[in-house]
């Protein structure tokens, strides 16, 4: 977000520059030469102004967690009845937001100064759980688009819709035929209709999808009428209504900026310049005269009802400009010098722009000051659904193992994938998904193998044993920068050396009398004396149920958690437990833990007896185990349920089995 | 509406426009050719004349086999009624944004239409030389 706006801001302000060099330029050289130059110019810049909006969808998906929590803060904010103090703190942000920037872009001091400045007020503001100031000005910046554009679609809508009910269409008569002519004379093919409108004062060309001529009245002469229509088709073979548009879209993008709303106005008035010249270009002096004097009188026409007072706006400037672009005989220069220069400096400074954007995106704001030096492992915030993605992840018959320790990072890989633990922050830092790969095998023929490098900065995921029929190609991540890719690499120079089963004498030693599974590789020595290792707990379907990291420092143990899906909750509920409380209904037999054993009674006797009288809802059968469900605590558990006779000692067995999964 | 006129549906507005738009009375065949992009059935038109005649907007005269229209209610009044206060504002806002208008400049009061009119004049005269 901050870097959105902050690349939005850079770029209204180096197009603000541009904008004024233009004036500039056409300012001091408008005597010699034409505006025609400057017609490209405003149309890159118009274009060049409206990508930010492809940039945005890049970084908002980019920043989508960082939003969605923000916007959840924002909740807690309202619930907190808008502390007064955090409400004023914000609004003082937000005003400094936009002068700093433009201090910044300015000088291109942008990093270091107050970025920093800007970052440790985004941290203040998170503390009293409020919206940054980024996404306030954000919010105001996308609220602006949608009233301006709004505003502007829906004005054109009334306008149409008005003009076309007061509009009479022509289409016989001289007039249709001049135009007609016109339209031969110009090579247009497509029909372009005209209508007489008398609630217009100026003949124009309206109309974005289907230009059509409109003009105030029939009392023009067949002269006057050929001029106008000439004019109005010179818009409408050059698009000049669609170039409006852009121009039009660009200002309401960037609607804080004036210098994009005087480059609206400017460049409308250039289609009008150039307009002009096109009309007088291989004419007469005669012919100047008469489209002048059809000038002058469409001006008188529009001339205001209401007496204003004017004058100090210079309304009558530009208009005097035409005229003399008009009737100046002597060739004007085109410019296109001054295109082709100030367009080469905006590609640089573009050029500028999207490195600064590139830069900007792949650190953290708030984390990062120097890019270069900046600490390996400062790996993004917590993000409470990596934990989760973790936790609800099925583990298979292969346990989760350590596969690589240091100080700084551990990495654990199980059948779903791989998960990056930051033990500095104590957080889960990356979350790498195998499956959808199709590298989740521990076991077989499509036995994966998961490697680290020395550093830990990258891991090798591969098959063990390369199918020539079925190429499955080596993959590598990069732990920094979360990425998944295709390699040819398929070893590392140096593995970490550091990795112990539980077998080792000194693990053994430190352990001493804590029960560990008996799964390899589940130590790291990260330290002379410091170990690290992986603990986790398993229920007895194979539901993870949490996954600690222990340090062994020193003779200090300390834990940390990876995740704990049921933390507070009671424990899944056992089979012995069931069956003592659960399905106390069944009289007789001798009760074990997960069976009781009848005698005398066939195998369907038994069923008959568990079914009878219990509250457990039946679901389906499966390999002739019947299946219930009961809610037991929190928990919606499963039972299978089957009774089978031993014919040697003609016992009935009824077998309760908890199968969740 | 101070003058009381009843604001027309746009389709009967058109046919008050050719009425208006032409010198003389009109006939329905007439109405019907300029209404040609449109393609409406006679009965159509003239029931829109019909409802006009109501509203008291045209009058009918039979002149031999052909019933001729011509209004009551002149176009400007109608105009200034309806449209002049709503659109004028509209439009003059519209103008420079969305249309390629032939003169799209500020409107000018009297002194600067002066003041354009000698300048024009100056720079005729200048090229005539």
């Amino acid at each position: 977000m901050e870097l959105f706006i902050n690349n939005l801001i850079l770029l209204s302000v180096t197009s603000s520059i541009f904008i004024v060099l233009t004036h500039l330029v056409y300012s001091l050289s408008k005597d010699r030469y034409t505006a025609k130059w400057k017609y490209y110019i405003w149309l890159i810049l118009a274009i060049r102004l409206l990508i930010p909006l492809d940039i945005s969808i890049k970084s908002l998906s980019f920043n989508v967690p960082t939003f969605q929590s923000s916007t959840s803060n924002n909740e807690v904010f309202i619930k907190e009845n808008f502390p007064n103090e955090s409400l004023n703190h914000t609004f003082d942000n937000l005003t400094n937001v936009p002068d700093n920037n433009l201090k910044n872009t300015s000088n291109q001091t942008f990093e270091n100064t107050t970025h920093k400045e800007e970052i440790s007020k985004t941290k203040k503001t998170k503390v009293v759980k409020t919206l940054s100031p980024y996404q306030i000005a954000f919010i105001i910046w996308l609220s602006g688009i949608l009233a301006f554009t709004g505003i502007d679609i829906i004005k054109y809508c009334i306008f149409k819709r008005k003009l076309k009910r007061w509009s009479l269409s022509i289409n016989k008569g001289r007039y249709n035929e001049l135009l007609l002519d016109s339209l031969n004379k110009m090579k247009i093919n497509n029909p372009v209709n005209l209508y007489v409108s008398k609630t217009i004062n100026t003949p124009m060309l309206a109309g974005i999808i289907k230009p059509s001529i409109y003009i105030p009245h029939e009392n023009y002469s067949p002269e006057e009428l050929e001029i106008i229509i000439k004019h109005e088709l010179i818009h409408y073979k050059r698009r000049d209504l669609l170039y409006k548009l852009l121009l039009m879209f660009a200002k309401d993008v960037h609607w804080f900026n004036p210098f994009v709303h005087f480059m609206a106005i400017e460049a409308n008035k250039d289609l009008e310049l150039i307009c002009d010249e096109e009309m007088v270009k291989n004419k007469d002096f005669e012919y100047r005269e008469r489209y002048s004097k059809i000038l002058l009188d469409s001006a008188s026409a529009a001339k205001s009802q209401v007496h204003l007072a004017t004058g100090i706006f210079g309304g009558a400037k530009t208009i005097k400009r035409r005229f003399a672009n008009i009737l100046n005989a002597r060739q004007y220069k085109k410019g296109y010098k001054f295109t082709a220069g100030i367009a080469l400096l905006l590609i640089v400074s573009n050029l500028f722009v999207s490195c600064g954007e590139k830069v900007g995106i792949s650190p953290q704001p708030g984390e990062i000051n120097n890019t270069v030096t900046r600490d390996l492992w400062d790996l993004p915030e917590e993000d409470e659904s990596l934990t989760q993605r973790m936790a609800l992840r099925s583990y298979g018959a292969d346990m989760p193992v350590l596969v690589y320790a240091s100080d700084k990072i551990a990495i654990v890989s199980d059948y779903w994938g791989i998960a990056v633990y930051d033990l500095v922050k104590e957080r889960l830092s990356r979350v790498v998904d195998l499956i959808s790969i199709n590298m989740s095998h521990t076991q077989g023929d499509l036995c994966r193998i998961v490697s680290v490098n020395k550093e830990g900065t990258h891991i090798i995921i591969k098959r063990m044993f390369k199918n020539p029929k079925n190429p499955v190609p080596t993959y590598l991540y990069d732990i920094e920068k979360d990425k998944l890719e295709i390699t040819q690499q398929e070893e590392f120079k140096e593995y970490p050396d550091n990795l112990y089963s539980d077998d080792n004498k000194e693990v053994q030693n430190l352990l001493k009398d804590t029960v560990w599974g008996s799964f390899n590789y589940n130590f790291a020595k990260i330290g002379p004396d410091k170990w690290i290792g992986l603990k986790y707990d398993v229920n007895e379907w194979n539901d993870m149920r949490s996954l600690y990291l222990y340090v062994f420092d020193n003779g200090n143990v300390s834990k940390k958690q990876i995740f704990s899906k049921y933390n507070d909750l009671p424990p899944w509920p056992t089979e012995a437990e069931i069956m003592e409380s659960h399905l106390s209904h069944i009289k007789g037999g001798k009760r074990y833990e997960d069976h009781i054993i009848f005698e005398d009674l066939t195998a369907e006797e038994v069923m008959k007896k568990f079914r009878e009288g219990n509250d457990w809802t039946y679901i389906e059968t499966e390999d002739g185990m019947e299946k219930y469900k009961k809610k037991i605590g929190n928990y919606d558990v499963i039972i299978g349920v089957n009774a089978y006779t031993d014919t040697d000692t003609n016992e009935t067995i009824l077998y309760i089995r908890v199968v969740n999964n | 509406m101070k003058n009381g006129f009843k604001r027309l549906p746009d389709s009967e507005l058109q046919v008050m426009l050719i009425i208006w738009n032409s010198k003389e009375p009109v006939t329905r065949t007439y109405i019907e050719e300029r209404l040609e992009d449109k393609k409406l059935a006679p009965t159509t038109i003239l029931s829109f004349l019909s409802r006009l005649e109501q509203k008291g907007f045209v009058k009918v005269e039979r002149i031999g086999k052909n019933n001729y229209y011509s209004p009551l209610i002149d176009e400007e009044s109608y105009i200034k009624n309806e449209a002049k206060t709503v659109l004028d504002k509209l439009y003059k806002s519209s103008i420079k944004k969305f249309v390629a208008a032939l003169y799209d400049g500020k409107e000018l009061d009297n002194k600067e239409l002066l003041e354009l009119r000698d300048f024009l004049d100056q720079k005729i005269k200048q090229g005539d030389k």
